[in-house]
């Protein structure tokens, strides 16, 4: 009698690599670098916002949500690439080795300049936009911060270690400081000085000319820090992995510590005398900035909460890695409404506030970015608290 | 849900990264080790059952030739075999699903710990249940000129980090020989005595093949801190299987292969009977 075998030997090799994809589905691995840029711009004398992740940027209406698919110059003829096809604004990493884009450009001479994750800066004209490849700067490292510019020097925090300065007209290093461990935040740069935080837990102070470090020894944190310090009443506010709010003198002395819940992550915001930020357990906090002492502290969010706050008059708008936008008032911490972004993407990014303009007929706007393409960037009206537009991929 | 496994896996991780000075290797293979060893238990259980399995196949053969044409007998006769030698026909898969959750877990846990990009960083955060251990974020993940958190392939990593999906490769081999070698005895004497191809040998043979490749294929495409998790794990699993290793852990656990009792042939006749009566209760109703 003839036995008949279930499994032949290419079945069995399908069946065990689907068995290895279904593995990789459980273990719930985060791929990825980093989450969404949105910039404010003006292109061809049109307020304009850069949406920039991953391997695109495009320009988008801040207004409408629209993506800017026609292009016109200043006698409003509309621009056409050398085939005759219409312009649009997109740049597609693909089309330059893979690029990628996390974070915002910076305008030397009425060109964008993006820093990429994959080593090197592409400079964009802002009009057309064509990259002019060959003034591609190239660089020792990635870049996930935002880059500060000013007439002389271009300060670049490096995804792994060091911030350096490039001459802004050649290009090359001017300097470069060595921060041991990775820059996941824009450095301040305040009457000269440049002050970086790293990953490794030390906020540096460094004179923005020379790259000297201006004190004797940086300032330790307790835990790894991803967020731009804020400069004010001559101190420095910023806040680390360790859960702790650091007030800080311009001499590197702690000066006072608040204690929170979890990491913090987005910059605090100062307003009327008062510092609000977010953490990682979904806390948002409101203390003096004299002496960090806790006016309130509410969680309006499960989960925790990255970027930070946008803060008004009227209120303190956050997003949460939940997928809820919070309105929460300045005075009391509570929450005034809340609104569930469909699907409930993840909200890593700074947001966007947009003024009302009475005249243009444009309403106060908060724009928020998502790791979802489908809901890549939503707009909603910060006085009916409603969606005014999606824009998705 | 997958949390209540994975949170406590990387806070232990992270908690042994403090313990052994900041270095992650060694509390890889310390927690795949620990690990390991917990899961031993059931692992011996396991391989019990599969050698109580093999056992009884020859009487199983016997009874499938016998009952051929009566799958209702045959069932009652298998279940009486199953029952006479104390094999739970789910020993075998049982103690691999248990197994299975804890290792995926083990797995998420060291690429969560050794997180590299803000992305995957920001998830960490609401993973450490133990308060001050927040103070290690981001480990060092540099060990020997290789980063854990890259792939092993140039230019993420230097050329000599490809010796570890080689090596995943070859371990995984020798795991997979040692863990087959006690059951193959029996199988390949049963094979000549009907000169037939065996199912169970023919996948056994293909799983052989396929799975070396296939770790050695998933450590190229994940981490480096992954090839150091699967090589442990397969270095750990040949000291497990082999006769030394295997004796001195069954001592520690207080395991050992329980001898079977002798075969009866009164089991088909009661098989007959036990069917028989089944039969007359389904007229009944």
């Amino acid at each position: 009698m003839k036995k008949i075998r279930r499994f032949s030997r290419w079945q069995l090799i399908v069946l065990i690599f689907i068995l290895a994809a279904v593995v990789s589905g459980c273990a719930n691995v985060r791929q990825g670098v980093s989450w969404p840029a949105l910039e404010f711009v003006t292109i061809n004398d049109q307020p304009r916002v850069l949406v920039t992740y991953d391997g695109q940027v495009e320009a988008i209406d801040p207004y409408q949500g629209a993506q800017i698919h026609v292009l016109r110059d200043e006698d409003g003829e509309i621009i056409r690439q050398d085939n005759g096809d219409v312009s649009e604004w997109i740049i597609r990493g693909n089309d330059y080795d893979g690029s990628q884009f996390f974070v915002s450009p910076f305008e030397v001479d009425g060109n964008f300049l993006f820093p990429t994750y994959n080593n090197r800066i592409l400079e964009v004209d802002a009009n057309t936009p064509s990259i002019a490849t060959s003034n591609t700067i190239e660089l020792s490292d990635g870049v996930i911060a935002d880059v500060i510019v000013t007439d002389d020097l271009i300060y670049v925090p490096y995804r792994s270690q060091d911030v350096v300065a490039l001459d802004s007209e050649t290009y090359q290093e001017v300097w470069r400081f060595d921060t041991v461990e990775g820059v996941w935040a824009t450095p301040l740069l305040a009457d000269g000085v440049l002050y970086i935080t790293s990953i490794n837990h030390k906020l540096y102070a460094v004179d923005a000319n020379s790259g000297e470090s201006l004190w004797s020894e940086p300032v330790d944190l307790d835990g790894a820090i991803a967020s731009t310090p804020v400069l004010y009443n001559d101190a420095l506010y910023v806040g680390s992995y360790s859960h702790n709010m650091y007030q800080i003198s311009l001499s590197g002395q702690i000066m006072n510590t608040y204690e929170g819940n979890n990491w913090i992550w987005g910059s605090p915001v100062i307003v009327n005398d008062v510092l609000y930020y977010t953490d990682l357990s979904g806390y948002v906090y409101a203390l003096n900035t004299t002496d960090l002492s806790e006016i309130w502290a509410e969680r309006p969010a499960k989960r925790g909460i990255r970027p930070a706050p946008i803060v008004t008059e009227d209120y303190v708008v956050v997003g949460a890695r939940d997928g809820n936008v919070f309105w929460l008032n300045p005075e009391t911490g509570t929450t005034v409404q809340s609104v569930e972004v469909d699907g409930r993407p993840e909200l890593l990014s700074d947001m966007l506030y947009l003024p009302s303009d009475e005249e243009a007929g444009h309403p106060e706007l908060v724009l928020i970015a998502s790791t979802d393409n489908k809901r890549l960037v939503m707009a909603f009206n910060m006085e009916t608290f409603s969606l005014q537009w999606v824009y998705g991929r | 849900m997958w949390d209540f496994i994975l949170n406590p896996m990387v806070t232990l991780l992270v908690l042994l990264y403090q313990v052994f000075g900041n270095n992650i290797i060694l509390s890889i293979v310390v927690l795949t080790v620990i690990l390991r060893m917990i899961m031993y238990p059931i692992l011996a259980q396991q391989q019990e059952s599969a050698a109580k399995m093999q056992e009884v196949q020859p009487r199983l053969k016997k009874l499938q030739e016998k009952y051929k044409d009566d799958r209702e007998k045959l069932a009652a006769a298998q279940m009486e075999l199953y029952k006479e030698y104390g094999i739970n026909p789910f020993g075998g898969c049982l103690p691999m699903l248990i197994q299975f959750p804890i290792f995926i877990a083990l797995y998420s846990a060291i690429n969560f710990a050794v997180a590299s990009t803000p992305f995957q960083l920001v998830d960490l955060s609401e993973r450490l249940l133990i308060p001050g251990l927040d103070g290690l974020i981001p480990l060092n993940s540099m060990f020997l000129g290789m980063d854990l958190t890259a792939q092993p392939q140039p230019p993420s990593n230097p050329w000599y980090a490809l010796a570890l999906p080689l090596l995943v490769m070859i371990t995984t081999y020798f795991q997979f020989k040692m863990s087959t070698a006690s059951r193959k005895q029996p199988e390949q004497e049963e094979e000549k005595d009907d000169a037939q191809p065996n199912q169970a040998a023919a996948m056994q043979q293909s799983m052989g093949t396929v799975m070396p490749i296939m770790f050695g294929f998933i450590s190229l495409t994940l981490s480096v801190g992954l090839s150091i998790y699967f090589l442990t794990s397969n270095v750990v699993g040949i000291i497990q299987y082999s006769p030394i290793g295997k004796s001195f852990l069954d001592r520690i656990f207080g395991g050992g292969k329980k001898t079977a009792p002798e075969a009866k042939d009164e089991i088909v006749v009661q098989a007959s009977k036990a069917s028989k009566k089944s039969t007359k209760k389904g007229s009944k109703a």
